[in-house]
């Protein structure tokens, strides 16, 4: 079409003008893509929870454990299926260095894995690790990063509960999907809870929070306000809430850093509009005895106004189209140097259409007023403007 | 409608008309109280001292600016009443464009320059690549078709806006100093071109100009000086009504006439022009171009402003 190729031919006119807007764009679609990616990293880990599981904890904090004896009051409440111990255990693994941290549980071997069917286990391998009191289940990112295989000898230094441990592989999960974070060494709470007894006799039996299997996700507010109201006013009262609220919960701590994030990507666009719409002013500007003589051998005004708004539309698309292209490879390559930070670093189909958005709205935003003025430019004006 | 060659029924028909400028909250007069009877046919030859207020008629007559006062009828409507959209309409089926620049699409090729106002028309691609074909053979650039603006010379380039201007056939073809930017022998050329126009086609030309040659070609000369018409008298030794004796002229007026001024109209005459041409002082390419168009001649189509 007539139109289109005049358009399209425009946005060539000064090469290099083109190219260092287009550079721009394709810088800023891809940082406001790879930002969009972080903050979704960051919420992976409770974007993978169940509606299923509930997680009760100390209603007074986390850092204060709960009597082991009401995992059996638990599962005596209606509609719960499943209760499953679960310690933080904080250790280190070959010092402090953060490359080499990895989070580490205590769990009931009996039901932990069936509460998480998005890992996958072998059967033989789930079958030794329940028959073996120090045995423990690594996840496949975390047995690659550290080259662990069944049979190895893991040891860690112990933080909240010190002294040296040790474990010894007994398998190895995947995860259901890439969208699973499969960096976890879960070991046996009962390993756990008799050297607790045996080094600090006074602080066994206690449980870190339980992980609480129901039957049907809909009825998980009125089964944690019951599980709530079961310890309300006992020793230790519980905060019962979804599995999905309670890693939020962790989130809100770092809610700042994203905030911040997510402020930064919105000020790369605005940066971006800024460019563009400087561009197409520019343009416009220079072009205006073009555009005054199109109205005077008869085009309307707003033909002169789409030409303009339709090259900001094509320019950016152009940007935004290549940046999101170069963000693929590019998360790629981020993937590679914070994996351990962000298991889960993919870009996502809300952040592609996003990064689309936002180059159509600059687009359009940039050239909605220089393409006004033009279309409204007295033709006598217009065709002064030639130098 | 008269024969082509000579002036005839009054084509533009201005009376009273008036424009000012505003400059902050000063109101400088240009034009004032101006009346003048443009017939059918002529070349005229606007002259005057710049600022005298000529480039500011020719807009007035091209509808590209509009009167404080006064009426301004071509070919019998008033286009001071119209609106801004019918004003559009209007110049892009009764006006053609020369400007002193040019004022060529610097992405757009020879072709599609000249293209360009047969856009607004209802006309096919097929019947666009014809016209738009005939019209630069016309002006002597078949062969530089597929050339943009910045590789031709000044002289070339006015000839592709020349055939821009004349492809829908027009009522009245405005010059603001067509030849102001061109050396001697360019400016020779488009001149010359015009002045065909005008005898051979019986174009309508308003022209503006400083240049004493260019007035030769014209058949009458007005003056404006400080926005007031001084006197209108026949102009150079080729042009004037002795001009419509010498045989080129009196065998041009018993071609047929050209069948355009209305909404849906004809534009044969382009065709009729360049066969005429071809009989006469054929350019470079034209011969052919002919050739390819002699079935389309008869069968000119009737095509309406989009
Ligand atoms: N937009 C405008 N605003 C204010 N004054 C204007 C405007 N356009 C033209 N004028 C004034 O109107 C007068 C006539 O201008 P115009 O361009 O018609 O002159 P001209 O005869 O074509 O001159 P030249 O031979 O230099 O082209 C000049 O004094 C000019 O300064
Ligand atoms: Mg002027």
């Amino acid at each position: 079409m007539y139109y289109l190729r005049l358009v399209f031919k425009n946005i060539f006119r000064h090469p290099l003008r083109s190219l260092l807007t287009l550079t721009g764009l394709v810088v800023a679609i891809v940082a406001f893509g790879l930002l969009q990616t972080v903050v979704k990293a960051w919420y992976a880990g409770s974007e993978m929870s169940s509606a299923t599981r509930l997680v009760s904890r100390n209603a007074v904090s986390l850092v204060f454990p709960l009597p082991m004896y009401y995992r059996d009051r638990i599962r005596a409440i209606d509609g719960v299926t499943t209760v499953c111990v679960s310690n933080w255990f904080g250790g280190q693994y070959k010092g402090t260095a953060a490359s080499n941290f990895f989070p580490q549980f205590g769990v009931d071997h009996e039901t932990f894995f069936d509460l998480y069917p998005e890992f996958k286990t072998n059967p033989d391998e789930l079958l030794a690790w329940k028959r073996d009191r120090r045995g423990v289940m690594v996840g496949r990112g975390l047995a690659n990063q550290h080259g662990f295989k069944v049979g190895d000898v893991v040891p860690i230094k112990g933080t909240i509960y010190p002294g040296n441990w040790e474990f010894v592989v007994r398998g190895i999960y995947e995860p259901k999907d890439d969208t699973i974070i499969a960096r976890q060494f879960y070991f046996r709470w009962d390993y756990l809870n008799e050297e607790i007894k045996k080094r600090f006799p006074r602080r066994g039996d206690q449980a870190g929070v339980f992980i609480v299997g129901i039957a049907d996700g809909s009825r998980a507010a009125e089964i944690s306000a019951r599980m709530d109201s079961e310890f309300r006013n006992s020793l230790a009262e519980t905060l019962t809430e979804t599995e999905k609220a309670f890693q939020l919960g962790f989130i809100a701590q770092t809610e700042t850093i994203v905030m911040a994030i997510r402020l930064i990507s919105f000020v790369v666009i605005v940066i971006i509009f800024a460019v563009v719409a400087n561009t197409m002013a520019m343009t416009a500007r220079e072009r205006l005895a073009e555009y005054a003589t199109f109205k005077a051998l008869g085009f309307s005004p707003g033909f002169v106004a789409a030409l303009i708004f339709g090259e900001s539309l094509m320019l950016t698309a152009l940007g935004g189209g290549l940046g999101i292209l170069a963000t693929f490879p590019l998360a790629a390559a981020v993937k590679g140097l914070v994996g351990n930070i962000f298991p889960v670093f993919k870009v996502s189909g809300e952040t592609v259409v996003l990064q689309a958005a936002s180059a159509m709205v600059v687009g359009a935003l940039a050239g909605i007023v220089p393409a006004i003025r033009a279309a409204r430019v007295r033709i006598v004006e217009g065709l002064r403007y030639i130098g | 409608m008269n024969a082509p060659g000579g002036p005839g029924r009054p084509l533009v028909v201005i009376e009273h008309l008036a424009k000012s400028y505003r400059r902050g909250d000063q109101v400088v007069p240009v034009l004032e109280d101006i009346s003048l009877t443009i017939p059918e046919g002529d070349f005229i030859a606007l002259m005057g001292p710049s600022g005298s207020g000529k480039s500011t008629l020719l807009n007035l007559i091209a509808g590209i600016d509009k009167p404080d006062a006064g009426t301004l009828l071509v070919d019998g409507e008033d286009i001071t009443r119209l609106g801004e959209a019918q004003l559009a309409d209007w110049r892009a089926s009764h006006v053609g464009f020369i400007f002193q620049f040019y004022n060529l699409m610097p992405v757009l090729d020879a072709f599609e320059n000249v293209e360009l106002p047969l856009l607004l028309t209802s006309l096919g691609r097929r019947e666009r690549r014809e016209r738009v074909e005939m019209a630069l053979s016309l002006v002597g650039l078949a062969d530089r078709m597929d050339h943009k603006p910045n590789e031709l010379s000044g002289g070339q380039q006015q000839r592709v806006a020349i055939a821009r201007a004349l492809i829908t056939d027009p009522t009245i073809i405005v010059a603001d100093e067509p030849t102001g930017d061109l050396d001697r022998k360019s400016a020779g050329e488009i001149l010359g071109l015009l002045q065909r126009l005008n005898a051979e086609m019986g174009k309508t030309i308003v022209m503006v100009t400083h240049d004493w040659h260019a007035v030769e070609s014209a058949r009458h000369v007005v003056h404006l000086e400080k926005g007031e018409l001084v006197d209108a008298q026949a102009a150079g030794t080729d042009a004037g009504p002795k001009a419509l004796e010498t045989p080129m002229n009196a065998d041009a007026r018993r071609l047929p006439p050209i069948e355009c001024r209305t909404r849906s109209r004809k534009i044969s005459s382009v065709l009729t022009l360049a066969r005429r041409l071809d009989q006469r002082r054929p350019f470079p390419g034209l011969s052919a171009a002919i050739g390819g168009a002699s079935a389309f001649i008869g069968v000119s189509k009737d095509f309406r402003t989009a």
